[in-house]
């Protein structure tokens, strides 16, 4: 009987097994060496940043409350509606995968309503104007966004805001495929180090080591300040131009 | 024995069957409906990502948005591998001494594609508050008009003084996106 009891153990354990692995999405785990091989790479670059910040501290950071809704655990502060669902992934194969609806659109902003030739008219003396109107643009013209961004800065250099914005939100890539990605980069330092020229402390620490790691050497952030002296030059032009003086000094050209 | 043995395997099959997809992959799903082409806007892709977390309508403890995948509706996947740097700001609360509270500095949003190619974003999280815009520009926003609906801005007419016209205005600027030495141009 003992052994008949065994046996029968055994064979639950068994198709329990086979119905855990039937479960699991095989399409998924087709895609999942490469992503691991990716991660491992990445978790060592992190312990090596991690290791030259001393200041990380993973668990000071306060718990968040969740709670499972359809089988998932969400954040309970969620301003969004869980929904489980199943995406067509081609050949045949379905994912199960969840998303979450936002339970009222975003409120529009101050500035939201007016077109794009309002804002251009506004955004020559007004701070707000230009930054709206630049990050609207940023996607399909990066050029156009840059100079409002830089604008909206030198209208109201106490609030370096809008170009950091445009630093981490557009020229955030820091390697591609294990390889620096240095133009990006680059900008994304320039633009920090405006703002730190205007006042905001510390822009550039985070961005400097990355540069630093892709071999960029003294010579480099020297010819780096050129490019940070003829930015800082056009925002002391645009405060001359438009309220006939600036506080900017030790920057002309 | 036999009813015991029969409850044993009802049990453990309840079990298996029970255990959510996500709990066996060991990641979540997530479903990005705004997200473009996977290879052409990957911008969407870590904009996702973070919002996860750091937006308003974040779902994401800290610890879930570690490893996940990312879906649009066409079926396009790829694999996010998010951290976090957290650092002491010193914050004024009115005491002698400033204090420390534990912040994040900054997020390492990694995209992993299927064949293992990798994009390595940063993204300072004190510059998006309210999360970061994913997919493109929003409905008719070049072509929105001020609520009187008409052609001249809100208020539908020109409220300055009679005989002062505006100034002119010429937008101009350093731009430097192809790298290189500034070039100054005009909007």
């Amino acid at each position: 009987m003992k052994l008949k009891l065994l046996l029968a153990l055994l064979a639950t354990a068994a198709i329990a097994a086979i119905a855990v692995y039937v479960q699991s999405p095989p399409v998924v785990d087709e895609k999942l060496p490469a992503a691991v091989s990716a991660i491992d790479q990445s978790t060592k670059d992190q312990e090596s940043l991690v290791q030259t910040e001393p200041a990380n501290v993973w668990t000071a950071l306060p718990e968040i409350e969740t709670e499972v809704v359809h089988g998932l655990e969400v954040r309970k502060d969620r301003n969004c509606t869980v929904e489980q669902r199943y995406i067509d992934i081609g050949d045949g194969n379905v994912i199960e995968a969840y998303s979450c609806t936002p339970n009222q659109p975003p409120e529009p902003g101050e500035y939201d309503h007016y077109d794009d030739a309002t804002l251009t008219t506004m955004a020559y003396s007004d701070p707000v104007a230009a930054e709206v109107l630049g990050k609207r643009l940023a996607d399909s013209d990066p050029v156009s966004a840059r100079i409002l961004l830089i604008r909206s800065v030198a209208l109201r250099p106490q609030n370096t805001d809008p170009i950091q914005w445009l630093a981490s939100a557009y020229y955030g890539l820091v390697a591609e495929n294990g390889e620096p990605a240095l133009r990006e980069m680059s900008e994304n330092y320039l633009l920090q180090r405006i703002a730190e020229e205007l006042g905001t402390s510390g822009a550039t620490d985070a961005i400097k080591l990355h540069l630093t790691r892709a071999g960029f050497g003294e010579q480099d952030f020297l010819e780096m300040e050129e490019a940070v002296r003829v930015d800082l030059n056009e925002i002391r032009a645009i405060q001359v131009e438009v309220t006939g003086s600036s506080d900017l000094t030790g920057w002309q050209l | 024995m036999k009813s015991i043995t029969s409850i044993a395997i009802l049990l453990l099959l309840s079990c298996a069957w029970s255990v959510p997809a996500e709990a066996q992959r060991g990641y979540p799903s997530v479903v990005c409906d705004d997200c473009r082409d996977i290879r052409d806007n990957p911008r969407d892709y870590r904009n996702f990502a973070y919002n996860q977390v750091f937006a308003p309508t974040g779902t994401m403890t800290y610890d879930e948005a570690d490893f996940f995948m990312i879906t649009n509706p066409d079926g396009q996947s790829l694999f996010v591998d998010m951290n976090m740097d957290i650092g002491l700001i010193l914050v004024d609360v009115g005491l002698p001494l400033p204090v420390p509270i534990p912040t994040v500095v900054s997020v390492q949003v990694i995209l992993i594609y299927e064949n293992g190619d990798q994009r390595d974003y940063r993204i300072d999280p004190r510059a998006h508050p309210d999360g970061l815009r994913v997919g493109g520009r929003g409905s008719g926003g070049g072509s929105r008009r001020g609520p009187g609906g008409g052609s001249r801005g809100p208020g539908g007419g020109n409220s300055g003084p009679p005989g002062e016209s505006p100034p002119s205005p010429r937008i101009c600027g350093i731009t430097r996106v192809d790298g290189g030495r500034g070039r100054r141009t005009c909007l």
